[in-house]
C-alpha cells in the first residue's frame, strides 16, 4: 500500500477517533458526577439522531440549525428526566446494580420506542454533511472534516465550561467529593441533573454527526458505544483528557491495522488493545487513580 | 475514592447475564391451559378455523422485514378468506409470534405455535433461526417454510422444512457469472460480510473465478461495521474492474456512499439488498446509479403475477413490494394450496402435499418442490436506475 492509502486511513481513523473520544467524554461526565455508568448512553446517541433527523428535519421540515437547537433542548430535558428518574433516586441505594439496571432497561425502552415512533426502516438525511474533497488521490469526506472540527469545539468548550463557570466548577467539585461538595453548599442533586443533561446533549451531538456515516437506524450506535468505553479505559478511566487521547488512539490504530491485517480483524484490534491495557496498565495512559 | 474498575467490569458481565435471562423470559411462554391432548385431526369440525403460524422478527434488529412478512402473509390469507375459505368453507386464522431474529426465541415461538395446533408454520426467516428450529419441527412433524438461504438447510434432509427462496449458492454463482459474461469482468473484487451469509458466497465466487481463470481479490467486514475505507481502497489499488458486494442492508448502504466518495471505478453487482427500497432510500441517487443486484424479486418485473401482486399489496399497505413480502406471500400461497390439496389439516398429509408442489405461480417465480424441499429455482438481475430497481433478466438454475 502506498502513502495515499496511509493518509486516507489516517483521516478516517482520526474522525472515528474523535467520535470515540466524544463517547468517552459523554459517559465519563456521568461517571464522575454520579459514580455510575450510564448504560443507555449509546441509545441516547441514537435518540439524538432520530430527534434531529426523523422529527425535526424530515418530519417537520425545519432548517438544519433550528433542528439541531431543538434536538439539544429536548435531549437536555431527557437528560434531566434520566437524572431525576434513575440517577438521583437510585444512586444512594445499597448496591449500584439498581441504577445500572435502570439505565440498561432504559436503553431497551428507548430502542423499541424509536422503532414504534419512527418506524423500523433505517433512513438517511439527504444532503446532510454530504460531499467530499479530493486532493490528488486522497478523498476526504466533508463529514469527517466536520466531525473533527465539531469535536474539537466540544472538547474546548467543555474545558472552558468546567474551569471558568460556577456551574462547571461545581460539577468538578461533585466529581471529586460529593460529601464535601454538599457541605460547601453545592446542591449535588441539581448538579447531577445538569451533568446528565450536558452528557445527553453531547450524545445528541454525536448522533447528529454520525448520521452521514451510519444513517439513522436503531443499531447505529451499538459499536461506537463499546469503542467509546474502550477509549475511556485506554486513556484513563474517569479522566476527561484520557478519554480523548484513548478515543483517537483507538480510531487510528484500528484503521491502520488493516494495512497489515485482514480488514475483518479491525474490531479485534481495538478490543485486544482494551484487554492489553486492562492487564498491563489498568489505570490507562493518563489515569492517575487506580 | 471510586470503586475499582475490576469490580465494575465484573458488574458489567453480571448485568449482561441478567439481560440474556430477560431476553429468554419473554411473554411467549407456552400456555399450559392450551396444551391439551387433542390431536389436530380431532379438531376438524367444519366451523373451526384452520390455523397457520407465522414466526417473524417484529421487534429486535430487523423489525421492518418482519413487518413485511406479516403484511404479505396476512394479505394472502385475507384473499382466501374473502373467497370463502378452504377445505369446504373453513376460515384461515393466522397466529403470529415474534422471534426478534434470536435463535432461542425462534425455538420458543415454534414450540408455542405447535402447542396451539397450527397446521403449518411460515418462518422463521434467517438461516441460523431455521437451523435452530429444525429439530423441533421435525420431531413435532409440522411443515415449516423458511426464507433462510444458507446451503446447509437443504443438506439437513429434514422432510418438514421447506425453503421458499433460492439458495445462496445460486445467488452467488449467478452474480459471478453475470459479472464475467455480461459485464466483461477480467478481475473481480469481492467485499463480503464475514458471517455465514457473506462467507458462503465468497467461497462460491472464489471457486468460480479459479475455475474460469478470472483474477480475484476479496476483503471481509463484520456486521455492524461502519467504515470500509480500508477495504475499498484496497480494491482500488488492486485494480478490479467488477466489484461484488455481499452483505446486509445497513452495511450495503454505507458501502455505496464510501465507494462513491472514494471514487472507485468498477461495475458493481450486489447481494439482493440493493434492490430493497429501504436500502435505496438510504443512498443518494448518484451513489448507486447503474449498480446491478441479483435478487429473488423485482417489483418492476413485467411478469403478470408480479404486477398483480404489487398492485394488491400497494393498494392495501401503500408501499411497493420487495423480496420479504414477495417471498412470504409465496410461502402462504404454497402452504394454503397444500392444505387444500391434502384435503385435511393433518400435518403429515400437508407435508406430503407440499412435496408434490409443482407449477404454482407466485411473485418470486414458479414454485416447484425438488427432492431437497427447495421451492424456488430462479434468480432475477436488476439494475438501479434513478433509485428504482429495473428488471433486467431472470435466470433459472437447476
Amino acid at each position: 500500500m502506498n502513502a495515499a492509502v496511509l493518509v486516507q486511513l489516517l483521516v478516517s481513523g482520526l474522525a472515528m477517533g474523535f467520535i470515540y473520544a466524544l463517547v468517552g467524554i459523554e459517559y465519563t461526565l456521568v461517571w464522575n458526577s454520579t459514580g455510575l455508568l450510564n448504560f443507555s448512553h449509546d441509545k441516547l446517541i441514537m435518540l439524538g439522531a432520530y430527534l434531529f433527523g426523523g422529527t425535526f428535519v424530515l418530519g417537520m421540515g425545519f432548517s438544519n440549525p433550528l433542528a439541531i437547537v431543538l434536538a439539544f433542548v429536548i435531549m437536555g430535558l431527557i437528560g434531566v428526566l434520566i437524572a431525576n428518574g434513575i440517577f438521583n433516586p437510585l444512586r444512594t441505594m445499597q448496591s449500584m446494580i439498581f441504577a445500572v439496571m435502570g439505565t440498561m432497561i432504559l436503553g431497551r425502552i428507548i430502542k423499541e420506542a424509536c422503532r414504534l415512533i419512527w418506524g423500523p426502516a433505517p433512513f438517511a438525511i439527504s444532503g446532510w454533511l454530504s460531499g467530499n474533497i479530493r486532493i490528488g488521490k486522497i478523498s476526504i469526506s466533508n463529514a469527517n472534516i466536520i466531525i473533527c472540527l465539531v469535536s474539537l469545539l466540544v472538547v474546548i468548550g467543555l474545558q472552558l465550561f468546567l474551569n471558568f463557570t460556577k456551574t462547571g466548577k461545581a460539577m468538578r467539585c461533585v466529581a471529586q467529593n460529593k460529601k464535601a461538595a454538599a457541605l460547601m453548599g453545592i446542591n449535588v442533586t441539581q448538579n447531577i441533573c445538569i451533568t446528565t443533561a450536558v452528557s445527553a446533549i453531547i450524545c445528541s451531538i454525536i448522533g447528529i454527526l454520525i448520521i452521514p456515516l451510519f444513517n439513522v437506524s436503531t443499531t447505529m450506535s451499538n459499536s461506537i458505544g463499546l469503542k467509546g468505553f474502550s477509549a475511556g479505559v485506554i486513556g484513563g478511566f474517569g479522566y476527561l483528557p484520557g478519554a480523548i487521547i484513548g478515543g483517537i488512539i483507538i480510531g487510528i490504530v484500528e484503521n491502520l491495522a488493516v494495512m497489515v491485517l485482514p480488514a475483518v480483524y479491525k474490531d479485534v484490534v481495538s478490543f485486544v488493545l482494551l484487554i492489553l491495557f486492562l492487564l498491563v496498565k489498568p489505570t490507562g495512559l493518563l489515569g492517575k487513580r487506580a | 475514592m471510586k470503586k475499582g474498575l475490576w469490580k465494575y467490569l465484573s458488574l458489567v458481565l453480571m448485568v449482561a447475564m441478567v439481560l440474556s435471562l430477560v431476553a429468554c423470559s419473554n411473554p411467549d411462554e407456552t400456555s399450559e391451559s392450551e396444551s391439551t391432548n387433542s390431536t389436530v385431526e380431532e379438531a376438524t369440525s367444519t366451523s373451526e378455523p384452520v390455523k397457520i403460524g407465522l414466526v417473524a422478527m417484529l421487534t429486535g434488529d430487523n423489525p421492518l422485514n418482519g413487518e413485511r412478512m406479516q403484511q404479505a402473509v396476512q394479505l394472502a390469507i385475507d384473499e382466501y378468506n374473502a373467497a370463502g375459505g378452504i377445505l369446504g368453507g373453513r376460515e384461515i386464522e393466522l397466529l403470529v409470534e415474534d422471534d426478534q431474529t434470536l435463535q432461542d426465541m425462534a425455538v420458543t415461538c415454534v414450540e408455542k405455535l405447535i402447542s396451539e395446533e397450527v397446521v403449518g408454520i411460515i418462518g422463521p426467516h434467517r438461516s441460523t433461526n431455521a437451523l435452530a428450529v429444525e429439530a423441533t419441527v421435525a420431531t413435532a412433524g409440522v411443515p415449516t417454510l423458511t426464507g433462510g438461504t444458507s446451503p446447509s438447510i437443504s443438506e439437513l434432509g429434514n422432510d418438514y422444512l421447506f425453503r421458499i427462496r433460492a439458495s445462496d449458492e445460486i445467488f452467488a454463482s449467478v452474480a459471478a457469472a453475470y459479472a464475467v459474461d455480461e459485464l466483461g469482468a477480467k478481475k473481480i473484487g469481492m467485499l463480503y460480510n464475514s458471517d455465514d451469509y457473506g462467507a458462503g458466497a465468497e467461497k462460491i465466487v472464489a471457486e468460480y473465478c479459479k475455475a474460469n481463470g478470472i483474477g480475484y481479490v476479496s476483503e471481509g467486514h463484520n456486521t455492524g461495521d461502519t467504515d470500509f475505507t480500508a477495504q475499498i481502497t484496497k480494491m482500488g489499488t488492486e485494480g478490479v474492474d467488477a466489484l461484488l458486494i455481499w452483505t446486509h442492508d445497513s452495511e450495503l448502504a454505507i458501502h455505496a456512499r464510501q465507494i462513491y466518495e472514494l471514487g472507485l471505478e468498477a461495475k458493481v453487482v450486489s447481494s439482493p439488498g440493493i434492490t430493497m427500497q429501504q436500502v435505496i432510500d438510504m443512498c443518494e441517487p448518484e451513489y448507486i446509479e447503474g449498480w446491478q443486484g441479483v435478487t429473488d424479486y423485482v417489483f418492476t418485473s413485467t411478469d403478470e403475477t408480479v404486477q398483480e401482486f404489487n398492485k394488491k399489496f400497494s393498494e392495501k399497505y401503500g408501499i411497493n413490494t420487495e423480496l420479504y413480502s414477495a417471498s412470504y406471500y409465496g410461502a402462504a400461497l404454497v402452504l394454503i394450496e397444500a392444505i387444500e390439496a391434502a384435503g385435511t389439516t393433518d400435518r403429515t398429509a400437508v407435508m406430503e402435499a407440499l412435496k408434490k408442489t409443482s407449477d404454482l405461480s407466485a411473485p418470486v417465480g414458479v414454485l416447484e418442490c425438488d427432492d431437497k424441499n427447495n421451492l424456488v429455482h430462479s434468480v432475477n438481475v436488476a439494475e438501479i436506475i434513478n433509485k428504482e430497481p429495473v428488471f433486467i433478466k431472470s435466470i433459472s438454475v437447476e
